[in-house]
């Protein structure tokens, strides 16, 4: 273990490497901190840069750049009331306040250093966990891989919020894109009509900046008129001794989201902002009233216990990507794409064989993360003016990185066309309330799902009581078949309480009314 | 990816039946474009398997889309009617209301235990987190309350919205309104189709300056702010591209540039 360190530092600390992280450190924060920009559409845009640099600082890159959008989301949360990437959703309420009441850079303290620690936390169970899952996943045959992916694209749609048949119809619409091209079966063209250029499949990366670039682009460009916001000024001094007293008193907090962080992330589909909303809930239902703590400190209490969620997540998601070459979020599912480029399978042959990759891929976790507590203050200091940049010089730099990111791909105007293609997809899908994850975990698992199933069957010659009776195969049908279950009934449930929110909170009115009356 | 775009009740009932019936459309269409691949032997099907399987999904999923949108859309009917009458009744703490408000008041009482079930109210907070968000704040925290901590994220001594200190303004918004709002879209989905058509001829710095320049202007930019937006974009990602990363972009009438 400690000559693979070795080797790891080596790739880890090149001056290449180096630079490569800091440069993706300041672009994930910018891109974070600016509201609707999300950490997936940076990781888009960053990818065509990947492609021409090392395995190493291509995965560095992306890593950096995702700790710190999800930290920079919580700046708008504070600053502007408006999320700064979904997963900061959850206590954006609460930063805001405190931002009201003349506590906003402790908020954003608290926030920074819980998520060091979430994202450290998450870190560490992805060195733990992964190994072992990796050494359980040595025993898979094309029967359990198939059952994985199935897993993974079952529980995308689950996770969509609120619309699991529109998820589902997502997911579809990504298994559809995936068929695009040369079937693995017997070389036989689909959906290219007669193009020779789609003989290789929609390429992914330029389907990624079409779904989450352009169609951003589109969305912001078309949107109605609304009013200009003002930025509260944020008192930055004496902030970092309050932070740490902040996250000192929330302690547990930050340990119990992180650990939610940590399991919920490394669920296949199931991302940070799914773990920060119930480590946000939990912190909130299970707070405890004491004498002289205010709303303020209750709000300090619930940041920490999401912030930290949400940053672990981020790494937990790693887990299932490492192990099984399933993505945890959208963000895993672009990184599979650019290991496969790379040339590294991730899965259990990545534990064997590239442990050296796999031990530096460890370092950039702890490294990016404990360069997020510098970095991370810098930008609570100049966010004022991060937030001031022109959003119609922003959207002009996005769609010109998007177009010369696919055209160089491939050195060709199809991926272009793609992109636009998929751009239109991805605006129109959020205007009919379809989620766009599903999606990306399609065209990302529908190759992996098909090619199992085939291998499986023309192996055992179409018996399919094989995918059934295998011991590993049977415990994944369960979680399968659970993971199905529980979706309409989550749906119920939520659409239940939602009901019962708004009658009580209609009947509080009524009577509050009548009293003061 | 914004939390509340993803919550049904902002799409109508009729922007959800186009969606299942574009949903079936496409299913119906893929089956027998998929049966009709070749197959690997007699009976055995191989490359047409798997798009019908998607088509087959994609036709199942559209028709309950469909299905409970109508369905939801009833019950959401009916929902509205008890709020408003909740409203309205306005009734007296502790005492029985008027008759009329008497059913939709206990049919509130018996939806308003849900959150306080005895499996404890984080679970199903975070369950109906997951499966609407842009709710679950107000009912994470009714969840909270129910178990006697009172943890509502309002406060009396909060500063109002209005009273804050503030160092500058931001102009979030590009947005314009009327036929301004899809004069923008066609330039920005224009502006590509002119790089795709124009950039081989004209060359990359000269067609990605134009480009950038048109979205910029459109978005009521000053016109030297979009220029120079335009130049100095297209000069960072030529030397980018060009001279770091070694990609072939298009030199047109820039030969040797």
């Amino acid at each position: 273990m400690i000559e693979n360190f070795q080797g790891a530092f080596q790739l880890v600390l090149d001056p290449l490497t180096i630079l490569v992280v800091v440069l993706a450190g300041l672009f994930g924060l910018a891109i974070g901190s600016l509201p609707g920009m999300t950490a997936t559409l940076a990781v888009a845009l960053l990818v065509p840069f990947t492609f021409f640099l090392d395995p190493v600082p291509a995965i560095a890159a992306i890593i950096t750049m995702s700790a710190m959008a999800i930290f920079a989301g919580d700046i708008p949360s504070a600053l502007l009331r408006i999320p700064g990437t979904p997963s900061s959703a959850a206590y954006t309420e609460d930063a805001y306040a405190l931002t009201r009441n003349g506590k906003g850079a402790i908020g954003l303290g608290v926030s920074l250093l819980s998520s060091v620690a979430g994202g450290l936390f998450g870190a560490v169970t992805l060195i733990f966990v992964s190994p072992i899952l990796g050494e359980f996943a040595l025993r898979f045959t094309s029967f359990e891989y198939f059952w994985v992916a199935v897993l993974g694209l079952t529980a995308a749609v689950i996770v969509s919020k609120g619309a699991q048949l529109k998820g589902g119809i997502a997911l579809m619409a990504g298994l559809l894109v995936s068929t695009v091209g040369l079937d693995v079966t017997l070389g036989f063209p689909r959906f290219t009509f007669g193009e020779e250029q789609l003989y290789r499949g929609v390429d992914f990366i330029a389907a990624m900046i079409g779904l989450f670039g352009l169609s951003e682009v589109l969305r912001a460009v078309t949107a109605r008129k609304g009013e200009s916001m003002p930025i509260p000024k944020v008192d930055g001094r004496g902030a970092l001794k309050q932070s740490l007293r902040g996250v000192w008193k929330n302690k547990n907090r930050v340990a119990s989201g992180s650990v939610i962080g940590g399991v919920v992330g490394a669920l296949p589909g199931a991302g940070a902002d799914i773990a920060a909303w119930i480590s946000y809930a939990f912190t909130r239902a299970t707070t405890r009233v004491r004498k002289g703590k205010t709303a303020d400190d209750a709000r300090v209490e619930a940041i920490a216990g999401a912030s930290s969620a949400n940053n672990a997540g981020i790494a937990s998601a790693y887990v299932p990507t490492l192990a099984f070459g399933i993505p945890g979020d959208t963000i895993t599912a672009i990184l599979i794409g650019v290991l496969l480029v790379k040339g590294i399978t991730p899965g259990p042959d990545l534990f064997l064989y590239q442990t050296d990759t796999l031990y530096a891929l460890y370092l950039i976790f702890i490294l990016a993360n404990l360069l997020l507590l510098p970095l991370g203050f810098l930008l609570i200091r100049v966010s004022g003016f991060v937030l001031r940049i022109p959003r119609s010089v922003l959207m002009g730099l996005i769609v010109a990185i998007s177009i010369c990111g696919a055209f160089a791909i491939n050195n060709g105007y199809l991926e272009v066309g793609l992109m636009v293609g998929f751009g239109i997809m991805g605006y129109l899908f959020e205007k009919g309330g379809i989620p766009l994850a599903p999606v990306v975990l399609g065209i990302v698992l529908g190759p992996i799902v098909e090619r199992n199933f085939m291998q499986s069957v023309i192996k055992t010659n179409w018996d399919l009581t094989e995918f059934f009776t295998r011991p590993i195969s049977a415990s994944l049908i369960v979680l399968v078949a659970m993971a199905i279950a529980s979706a309409p009934l989550m749906t119920w449930l939520g659409k239940r309480a939602e009901r019962a929110a708004a009658l009580k909170a209609a009947e509080n009115r009524a009577i509050n009314a009548d009293v003061t009356s | 990816m914004t939390s509340t775009d993803f919550s049904p009740a902002g799409v109508s009932v009729r922007g959800n039946l186009v969606i299942g019936a574009i949903s079936i459309g496409v299913g119906a269409a893929v089956i027998p474009y998929g049966a009709s691949m070749p197959y690997i032997r007699e009976g055995i099907p191989g490359p047409g398997l798997f798009p019908m399987m998607v088509g087959g999904l994609l036709v199942i999923f559209g028709a309950l889309v469909i299905l409970t949108s109508l369905l939801s859309g009833r019950r959401d009917r009916l929902h509205g009617e008890q709020l408003a009458a909740a409203e309205a009744a306005a009734p007296l703490p502790g005492a029985s209301a008027a008759p009329g408000s008497v059913a939709a008041e206990g049919s509130a009482e018996r939806s308003a235990r849900a959150p306080v079930d005895p499996s404890g109210g984080a679970e199903l907070a975070s369950a109906e987190s997951v499966s609407s968000s842009s709710t679950s704040t107000a009912s994470a925290t009714s969840a909270a309350a129910d178990g006697s901590a009172p943890a509502v994220p309002v406060d009396v001594d909060d500063v109002p919205a209005d009273q804050v200190a503030s160092g500058a303004v931001m102009d979030t918004d590009i947005g314009s309104d009327g036929i301004r709002r899809w004069i923008n879209g066609a330039i920005l989905m224009g502006g590509i189709v002119f790089y795709v058509l124009f950039a081989q001829t004209l060359g990359f710095p000269l067609t990605m300056a134009i480009v950038v320049t048109a979205i910029v202007w459109s978005l009521r930019a000053r016109w030297w702010v979009a220029v120079l937006t335009g130049v100095l974009t297209t000069l960072a990602l030529w030397s980018l591209f060009e001279q770091g990363l070694m990609v072939q972009l298009p030199d047109g009438l820039f030969r040797g540039f």
